[in-house]
């Protein structure tokens, strides 16, 4: 079972190898980060960021500009922005930005079994499936933050599958606007090589459920920071933020994060833009 | 009587815990999928029906009892099955009672009949057309639908006029018909996306008794569903203030307005239950769809009248579309069954689950007070 387990891990190394050769691209060169967002979490520093909710690229540009902003979080869930609208926004010059890295929230919106992931653990994962084309569209037009909102170990698992590129996921290899939007200048001309270094991934819990399975989450191999989402949190639970119950459950994600050694996000929803906040 | 009522209580909160502990030992719950004709055990993230806080007995909405700022109401450990859902979202007793803020909702729960036109140019020139609100006579309109199923409309066209309550010349708030959207889906992005852009009257296409709770699921606040906060949009604030309703994210779920598309024979098959949920306020026979997909595999005018059946039986409306209007024009008709006094005293669904964890039953008669959730 190991032995195949070993085969199946080499023959997957092979062929990106190989497919990265016929492309034209060299494999992970381990160590090369240049997603200022990941240099920050690997030197413990906080990182913050600005939500994008309209696909006016010289708003965009305005917010990149925004000093202390570590990277942009275009928000899919609750704007209107359709992905074409937000590639064009991602790849407008914007030569004064200081947030040079794209982030995207992005919906889970699975379709199957949407009733058995909250209230109990599904022993199968391929129950609760991610749909491909949220992440795949995120990550393909330039997004090197990826936010998500799951509920259990599965889904952050599936996320991960979805959000890197093998061996350690599945993201599927094709064009793209990314090299665009991060030239050579950025990457020294190795995107592919070096994206499973410099992608960060944030699981958001915004649920009781995900509340409950918040440790598992934090554990997962993958995934940098929980973000506690904390109007989702009150809406779902039932309590303001601050009452007694509000607060075991913060308190539980807090400690969740700290447990596995995760960065801790939280959004200022009364600025304008909203601000996210990420440290350790 | 006060014992009686005391002894139901208690009867019903014993047979929670049965049920709760019965549940967690099913073999469904070890991980069966849900079956096609929907799941009969509790399931979405919150409504489980509990209202009284662990270990002291106080009931969680009731404030006399519970104070939400400074009192802890689950002390067992966090565990969706057993976290008893907050007083945040309540109504207060003014709100309960306060006017509708969607006249199609008001419409609706007065049984009368609502009328609505179509959109559909990609760029969304068509809406001012059919926007204008009309109460009655041969051109009544009281609510749009965009369609999303057989357009290229999306959201950046849809927030663009949904978002507004001005954006068509002479229009006011008060004289723009209810936004209404066809989807093309059941998934979270659609749902989301309709709702947040600030539609209110809901057409979603299900084939199943299972379809159907899922487009209940992403359409509703929490408890009931599971729409997810941070784009409201603010176009009904003033509305809401003036006829002193609950908040928009309190009094939403009593507004929202969801019809289930019925346009495949699994879908006909499935009309009595799609229409016995309490999150579907009533189903639209679409009657050239169906004809079409029943063609050569099931008798079209059997389906047809299963589905009016299935509406009628349950108190629910049925909806129609004259496709050879132009625009189309869409019309829903209440059930006959209900008598006028019945309508007049009938309560509006709580939007919660039951005790068994399914959306509460259809049509309620007075007696109960009327929540957010």
């Amino acid at each position: 079972m190991k032995r195949s387990k070993m085969e199946g891990m080499t023959r997957t190394i092979v062929a990106v190898v190989l497919a990265a050769a016929t492309i034209g691209i060299s494999p992970s060169v381990p160590g090369q980060v240049w997603n200022p967002v990941k240099q920050k979490i690997l030197a413990g520093s906080p990182i913050v960021a600005k939500r994008v909710d309209s696909s006016d690229p010289a708003a965009y540009c305005n917010i990149a500009t925004t000093p202390g902003t570590d990277f942009t979080w275009t928000d899919m869930v609750h704007s209107g922005l359709e992905f074409s609208y937000v590639w064009s926004m991602w790849a407008s010059p914007c030569a004064t930005a200081v947030a040079r890295m794209r982030g995207a929230e992005i919906f889970y919106t699975k379709r199957v079994n949407f009733i058995t992931k909250a209230y109990f653990r599904a022993p199968d994962p391929s129950a609760n499936e991610l749909v491909l084309k949220e992440m795949q569209h995120a990550t393909d037009g330039g997004a090197m933050v990826i936010m998500i909102q799951v509920e259990n170990l599965a889904q952050a698992q599936q996320v991960v599958q979805r959000a890197y590129y093998p061996p350690i996921g599945a993201r599927d290899l094709g064009p793209g606007q990314y090299d665009t939007v991060y030239p050579a200048s950025v990457t020294g001309g190795n995107y592919v090589g070096t994206y499973n270094d410099n992608v960060v991934v944030i699981a958001g819990i915004s649920t009781v459920a995900g509340v409950s399975q918040a440790k598992a989450i934090a554990a997962a191999p993958g995934i940098h920071a929980l973000y506690l989402d904390r109007t989702n949190l009150e809406s779902d639970s039932g309590y303001p933020q601050g009452s007694s119950d509000y607060n075991k459950l913060a308190q539980f994600v807090q400690l969740s994060a700290l447990a596995s050694h995760k960065y801790l996000c939280t959004a200022d929803r009364t600025t304008t833009p909203n601000t996210l906040t990420c440290s350790k | 009587m006060h014992s009686r009522t005391k002894l139901a209580k208690t009867r019903l909160a014993a047979a929670a815990v049965v049920t709760v502990a019965a549940l967690a030992a099913s073999p469904w719950v070890l991980g069966q999928s849900c079956p096609a004709t929907g799941c009969a055990i509790p399931g979405i993230t919150v409504p489980n029906g509990l209202t009284i806080c662990s270990g002291t007995g106080t009931n969680v909405h009731d404030s006399t009892q519970f104070h939400k700022g400074n009192q802890l109401c689950n002390n067992q450990p966090i565990e969706p099955a057993s976290w008893v859902y907050g007083p945040e979202h309540d109504l207060t007793p003014a709100q309960q009672v306060a006017p509708f803020w969607n006249v199609v909702t008001t419409k609706m729960a007065a049984g009368l009949p609502v009328i609505g036109r179509r959109w559909s140019a990609p760029d969304g020139s068509d809406y001012c057309s059919v926007a204008p609100y009309v109460d009655s006579g041969p051109n009544a309109n009281h609510f749009t639908w965009a369609d999303q199923r057989h357009a290229a409309l999306d959201n950046s066209s849809l927030w663009t006029y949904w978002r507004s309550n001005t954006i068509c010349p002479g229009l006011t708030f008060d004289t723009t018909a209810a936004k209404g959207a066809l989807g093309s889906s059941l998934d979270e992005r659609e749902a989301q996306h309709d709702a947040d852009g600030g539609g209110i009257v809901f057409f979603r296409p299900v084939n199943s008794v299972k379809d159907a709770q899922e487009a209940v699921f992403w359409s509703f606040w929490p408890p009931f569903g599971h729409r997810s906060q941070g784009g409201a949009p603010s176009n009904y604030d003033t509305k809401i203030s003036q006829i002193g309703a609950g908040a928009y994210r309190d009094s939403y779920n009593m507004n929202a307005v969801m019809i289930a598309q019925i346009a495949t024979v699994a879908g006909a098959q499935a009309a009595d239950g799609i229409a016995a949920l309490d999150g579907i306020d009533g189903l639209y026979l679409d009657e050239q769809d169906l004809a079409f997909q029943a063609a050569g595999v099931a008798n079209y005018a059997q389906l047809a009248s299963g589905v009016q059946a299935a509406a009628q039986a349950h108190g629910k409306y049925l909806c129609r579309v004259n496709r050879t209007a132009n625009p189309n024009v869409m019309t829903c008709l209440p059930s006959t069954l209900l008598s006028a006094a019945d309508m007049a005293k009938r309560e509006w669904p709580l939007r919660r689950l039951d005790g068994n964890g399914m959306p509460m039953g259809s049509t309620r008669i007075a007696g109960l007070p009327r929540r957010s959730n």
